[in-house]
C-alpha cells in the first residue's frame, strides 16, 4: 500500500543554488571596492614552485610608472610578503592554515589592511594549486595562470578547469624549455581546446626574455 | 581537500532550507558537480558527514550528479562526450575541438522529513 504512511512524508525542495554563491556575492563586493579605489587586481594562479612570486616581481619592475601592491596567499609563513615589503612594496600575507585556495572573504579582509594607493595594480598570489583555486572568484579583474616549463606541456589535459577559467597563460622559466622537452606549440594547442582565445606568453624572469610583451599587454589591460 | 569548502556550503544551504520548514530533519541532498570543478565523490561525502554530525543533516543521503566533458568538432561538427579531454575528434581525427561542460557545482534539491503527510508544497 502506497500513500498511507502516517509516520511522516518526504518533501523534496528544489534549490538549484551554486555552492559558491556566498563566495561569489562577496567577490562582487570586492569588485565594487576595487572599482571605487581604481585598483586593477590580478589573481595569479599556478602550482607551488612555478614561479608566481618571481613573475610578479619581474612584472612589477616592468610596469613602469604604475604603483604595485601584493597580497600573498600561502598555507604558512610570510616569506613572500617579507620579500616584497623589503623592497618597499605594500604587501600583506594571508595564511590559509591548510586551506588550499584563497576565497573572497580572505581577500576582502586583506585588501582592507593593504596600504595600496588608489590606481595601483594589486597582484594576489594564490595558494600554489592547479585544482580548486580557479573555483573561487576573488573579485579580480584579471586571472593569470602561471605554468613553468618543467611542469610539462600536458597540463591543460590534466587540469582542464584552471585553464578554462584563465584570462591569460604565462609560461615561465622559458629558458629551461629545451632541457625539459617542453613544447610551446603543444601547450598552446591543448589550452585552446578549453579556452579558445586564451592569450599565451612565454617568459623568462631570469633572463628577461618575453617580459616586455607580457608587461605591455598587461599595462594595456589596466588602461582598458 | 577543497571538497571541505564545497561540503560546508552545501550544508549551509541544506540547513537554511530545513530552517525555513521548522528545522525538520534533512534526509537527502542532491548535488550537481560542475565538470571543471574536479571534485571527488568520496571526499565530498566524507567531508559532508563529518560536518553534518550534530546538525539536522546528520545521516542525510548524498546523491551526486556528474557531468562529462562535451566536445564539438570544428571540422566535422561531431559532438562527443568524455570523462577526459581528448585532443582529436573521435569521428574525423581533427584537432579543432572545443570542450565544454557543466559550469558550476550546485545544490539541486534538499529532501526533508516532514511530520505531516498533507503539508502543502
Amino acid at each position: 500500500m502506497k500513500g498511507y504512511d502516517m509516520a511522516g512524508s518526504e518533501k523534496t525542495v528544489r534549490v538549484l543554488e551554486k555552492v559558491h554563491k556566498a563566495n561569489d556575492l562577496l567577490a562582487e563586493e570586492n569588485r565594487g571596492f576595487f572599482a571605487e579605489r581604481r585598483l586593477f587586481v590580478v589573481n595569479v594562479l599556478g602550482s607551488p614552485g612555478c614561479g608566481k612570486t618571481t613573475l610578479i616581481d619581474a612584472t612589477r619592475r616592468g610596469l613602469e610608472g604604475i604603483a604595485v601592491a601584493v597580497i600573498e596567499g600561502d598555507v604558512a609563513g610570510d616569506v613572500d610578503a617579507r620579500h616584497f615589503a623589503e623592497q618597499g612594496v605594500p604587501a600583506i600575507q594571508i595564511n590559509t592554515g591548510g586551506g588550499c585556495h584563497l576565497d573572497a572573504a580572505m581577500v576582502k579582509q586583506a585588501v582592507a589592511d593593504l596600504a595600496a594607493p588608489d590606481d595601483s595594480a594589486v597582484f594576489i598570489e594564490n595558494v600554489g594549486n592547479l585544482i580548486c583555486t580557479s573555483g573561487f572568484d576573488l573579485g579580480e579583474g584579471l586571472r593569470v595562470l602561471c605554468l613553468s616549463t618543467p611542469e610539462g606541456d600536458d597540463k591543460p589535459l590534466k587540469y582542464p578547469g584552471i585553464f578554462r577559467g584563465a584570462d591569460a597563460l604565462v609560461i615561465t622559466k622559458s629558458e629551461l624549455a629545451e632541457y625539459v622537452g617542453f613544447r610551446f606549440d603543444d601547450v598552446k594547442k591543448r589550452a585552446s581546446l578549453l579556452n579558445e582565445e586564451l592569450p599565451v606568453f612565454e617568459v623568462s624572469a631570469k633572463t628577461g626574455d618575453g617580459m616586455e610583451p607580457w608587461c605591455r599587454w598587461l599595462a594595456a589591460k589596466m588602461r582598458d | 581537500m577543497h571538497e571541505l569548502s564545497v561540503a560546508e556550503s552545501a550544508l549551509k544551504i541544506a540547513r537554511r532550507v530545513s530552517a525555513a520548514h521548522g528545522n525538520v530533519k534533512v534526509t537527502g541532498i542532491r548535488l550537481s558537480v560542475g565538470s571543471f570543478d574536479h571534485l571527488d565523490d568520496e571526499a565530498l561525502c566524507f567531508a559532508f558527514e563529518m560536518l553534518a554530525d550534530e546538525t539536522v543533516c546528520r545521516g542525510a543521503a548524498i546523491a551526486i550528479e556528474r557531468h562529462p566533458f562535451k566536445a564539438t568538432c570544428g571540422a566535422c561538427g561531431e559532438k562527443s562526450e568524455s570523462e577526459g579531454i581528448a585532443e582529436v575528434c573521435p569521428a574525423c581525427g581533427s584537432a579543432e575541438l572545443k570542450w565544454e561542460g557543466e559550469e558550476a557545482t550546485r545544490v539541486v534539491s534538499v529532501d526533508l522529513d516532514l511530520p505531516d503527510v498533507n503539508e502543502g508544497v
